[in-house]
């Protein structure tokens, strides 16, 4: 199960959002992520927080893949925001030594989680969406256009493609590893650090000897199968735009003014 | 369609202890044709040459001496490299190592791409190819699902897609269980007699040679015994100094031979263990004293 | 299809009624397997891909803990105290497929002294356990001071065996130790695992997909589908029921199936011969007495 989602954070189901284009999703994540930069108050986080969430619906992603997401980074964010609370400029409401909260401290706290959680959960959207085959194709197609600049566009997705492809095959083998190391006595469950330290070698060393190999075998049978690093070629799934990408990318067009004009407003009303 | 010529192959080895590099003669003169849709089983122990013979066939290695032609090109003419290659595929041993794509369709089609070759005809020929060694339903699986022989077939089904006229496959059988070894000998027997494709297998398992039209034995570098099965198969002390693995029964049929039993030469099958064994029995039954050999 | 252990004291290792699943998973992958093995006794493990075999060798080397029955050691229950599971490696070698791909020292020998040390014996001691391991497989002092990665493939995998070996196990398990390796060379190893147990005494058990060598080489075989042990018995025994056997995916030696051709024709072949020898002293008799009764 997991070899098949490589990363494991792609959710597979039949979307609109899951059918667009990677570049309209990475195009979207973009702005999504630029304009929280420029939101300035808080209660617009709450307006790019619901159009996140029409989302999630609209992909039928279940709500508790969003907090999944959200899980990994909570004590993150507790930091984030009693540092921001209580070590900012103005004037302090209540302090204790160094510490002092302020009505400042606590805007900027609130700001900049909201801002954290947001980015996150958008990114999760993009991953959840998208896989990462789908992702290294959108912006291997996306950044094409380097290729006049002499940006190997092209080697380098191929590269990420088959570091993708071999993940399982290289998890597989540091399992194989470690049961033959253990079978030599080697304990990796118990033990200091020093001593976690010292049976590193007997994994490292041959996974390294490994990956030499199967870099070499590669090497050769992409060669006979035809690759000559010249870049005449095509796909079998080429990208192309459709109905819905091109209302997608007009909807972030709208999106990304409308979001920054509502935010002004809200800051001047209140 | 293969004809090579006086072909020798030299590699420098550094020795272990240090000191100068000394050069090691793989291939020493080596004289070979072979014809469209033939299938032939290069034989022969490791150190044989036959690995690196195999390189030779799609330009991986180039001769130090004499000539390779594949299909009326010189491997040594540098512009004719891709021709070449469009011609022969490769097949290799570690099944995982010659995968590139992150799911079956993808890496049918990595040839393909590599080609140039318009995305709707890319799409139609990976179909057609995933169909003939067998693997349809597995089209969108990542690589890693499959088994052994599976993956040896995916392979084949990638290397197929770009319609070589014959496809070279250099002990593709060797990490395989017996079961999925069978499998992709009895893919290479249907591409060779349906596709008309010319099936160049190199391998050290004697049973594999047993339905090719031609064996050939290499020894030293060298072209040690080229001809039929039946021919190759029946000079069995030949084979014995070759280090090959004979299979039990054409042991067992050489033993009773030799305590004068009439065994025709040589007994490659159970089935052909059987029957021979029948017709010497059934001579026997009916009292004729003198069992005529089968010619 | 039992066969008689010559009593409890001479019992090496003993899988009791061992059943096992992975925690998450609600496949079992091993049912109720029981069997024992003597000092000394050369036992194949036969069975199709996926039917448990290499779940079933890690829980006699304490990799896996069994989810139930148990695994005893000299009569002794490993998984209880004062029993520690990691014990078990001490006695038990496992060498697993293309083993050469775990070597990682600096040099053959430090290689080989790896598993000892591990096992708290000291540098020296290691280092001698080493050497005589190194000879038994047969690579002598030249190699001790060698880069494992620069030898050959074939080396290489003597010297991972070697590296097992030198912990001393009274059992060591391979599993296919002929992989990918020529017909010459795979001679030579099982030539290699009859000098193992003749000169240590130790038990040897074989995991291999080669019913050729099975026959050739062990004394009984265990043979597992769908993680149960459906036969324990010689190979002699075990390779009569060539339809069942064919059923388990893993057949028979050829010559076997060839002298069951011969039955299916009318023959009245006694007894199926596993091995060529066995093969040709039956057929001749075939031959030679049927020239009587007529």
């Amino acid at each position: 199960m997991i070899a098949d989602l490589a990363i494991g954070r792609y959710y597979a189901a039949e979307s609109s959002v899951h059918s667009l284009d990677p570049r309209t999703k990475l195009t979207a994540a973009l702005v999504f992520i630029v304009t929280l930069f420029l939101i300035r108050d808080s209660l617009t986080y709450l307006l790019c927080l619901a159009a996140l969430l029409l989302l999630y619906r609209i992909s039928h992603v279940p709500f508790r893949y969003l907090m999944r997401g959200m899980r990994g980074i909570v004590l993150l964010l507790l930091f984030t925001l009693i540092f921001r609370a209580f070590f900012s400029p103005g004037d302090p409401i209540w302090s204790w030594g160094l510490l002092k909260l302020t009505q400042n401290g606590i805007n900027l706290a609130i700001r900049l989680v909201l801002r954290i959680s947001l980015m996150i959960l958008g990114a999760s959207l993009l991953s959840y969406t998208t896989t990462p085959r789908q992702l290294a194709n959108g912006m291997e197609q996306a950044l094409s256009g380097l290729k006049r600049f002499h940006v190997p566009v092209d080697d380098i997705a191929l590269t990420v493609t088959i570091a993708f492809r071999f993940i399982p095959v290289l998890n597989e083998e540091i399992g194989i590893l470690m049961d033959a190391q253990a079978a030599r006595g080697v304990d990796f469950q118990h033990g200091k650090l020093p001593e976690k330290l010292r049976r590193i070698p007997s994994l490292v060393i041959p996974l390294f000897v490994s990956v030499l190999r199967r870099s070499a075998d590669l090497a050769t049978a992409m060669e006979a199968r035809g690759y000559s690093g010249e870049n005449s070629c095509t796909k079998m799934y080429p990208l192309l735009y459709r109905q819905a990408d091109r209302i997608a990318y007009l909807l972030i067009l709208v999106y990304a003014p409308a979001i920054l004009l509502i935010d002004r407003g809200i800051a001047a009303l209140l | 369609m293969i004809h090579i010529s006086g072909l020798v192959h030299k590699f420098r080895e550094y020795p272990p202890d240090g000191g100068e590099a000394v050069y090691k003669t793989a291939l020493d003169g080596v004289n070979l044709d072979v014809e469209d849709g033939q299938f032939v089983v290069i034989l022969g122990p490791n150190g044989s040459g036959k690995s690196t013979l195999a390189r030779h066939l799609n330009v991986l290695l180039k001769p130090d001496e004499g000539t390779v032609w594949i299909d009326g090109r010189n491997t040594a003419v540098e512009e004719e490299l891709w021709k070449i290659r469009d011609c022969v595929g490769m097949v290799f041993q570690n099944p995982d190592n010659q995968i590139i794509g992150t799911t079956v369709e993808e890496d049918c089609a990595f040839g393909l791409e590599m080609r140039g070759v318009k995305p709707a005809q890319i799409r139609a020929r990976v179909e057609e190819s995933l169909l003939t060694v067998g693997l349809p339903d597995k089209r969108q699986f990542s690589p890693s699902r499959l088994s052994g022989g599976e993956k040896q077939r995916l392979a084949i089904a990638g290397v197929v897609a770009c319609r070589p006229r014959c496809v070279v496959l250099d002990e593709p059988t060797a990490m395989l269980d017996p079961h999925a070894r069978a499998e992709v000998m009895e893919l290479l027997h249907r591409l060779n007699l349906e596709n008309q494709m010319t099936v160049v297998l190199i391998t050290h398992h004697m049973v594999e040679a047993v339905g090719a039209r031609r064996v050939i034995i290499m020894e030293h570098g060298r072209v040690a015994m080229d001809g039929s099965p039946e021919a190759v198969f029946s000079d069995l002390e030949r084979l014995q100094t070759l280090h090959l693995e004979v299979p039990q029964v054409t042991a067992a049929a050489e033993q009773l031979r030799a305590r004068g039993f009439p065994f025709s030469r040589p007994v490659l099958t159970e089935k052909q263990f059987a029957e021979e064994f029948l017709r010497i029995y059934e001579h026997r039954a009916r009292g004729e004293e003198h069992v005529p050999h089968r010619s | 299809m039992n066969t008689v252990q010559g009593g409890k004291s001479m019992c090496l290792i003993e899988a009791d009624h061992v059943s096992f699943s992975y925690p998450d998973v609600s496949r079992t992958i091993l049912q109720e397997v029981t069997f024992s093995i003597a000092q000394g006794e050369f036992i194949g493990l036969i069975g199709a891909s996926g039917s448990g075999k290499t779940t079933l060798v890690k829980q006699l080397n304490g990799l896996l803990r069994p989810t139930a029955g148990r695994i005893l050691l000299n009569g002794q229950d490993t998984g209880r105290r004062p029993f520690r599971l990691a014990e078990l490696r001490r006695h038990v070698g496992l060498v697993f497929q293309y083993p050469e791909h775990q070597l990682f020292k600096g040099t053959v020998l430090e290689d080989g002294a790896f598993g000892p040390s591990n096992l708290g014996a000291s540098p020296e001691e290691a280092r001698q356990a080493a050497r005589e391991a190194l000879s038994l497989v047969g690579l002598g002092p030249e190699f001790e001071n060698r880069s494992p990665l620069e030898l050959s493939g074939g080396e290489m995998r003597l010297a991972a065996i070697a590296g097992v070996l030198a912990m001393r196990p009274e059992l060591l398990i391979l599993d296919e130790p002929a992989a990918g390796l020529d017909p010459a060379a795979k001679e030579r190893m099982l030539v290699l695992l009859r000098n193992i147990r003749a000169e240590r005494g130790t038990s040897i058990l074989l995991v291999s997909h080669s019913m050729e060598d099975i026959a050739n080489c062990t004394d009984r075989v265990l043979a597992l589908s769908g993680g149960r042990l459906l036969s324990d018995a010689s190979p002699s025994l075990v390779f009569q029921q060539v339809g069942r056997m064919q059923e388990l995916g893993t057949g028979v030696p050829q010559i076997t199936a060839a002298a069951e051709e011969l039955r299916r024709r009318g023959i009245s072949v006694p007894s199926l011969p596993i091995t060529v020898s066995e093969a040709v002293n039956c057929f001749e008799t075939l031959l030679r007495e049927d020239c009587h009764d007529r």
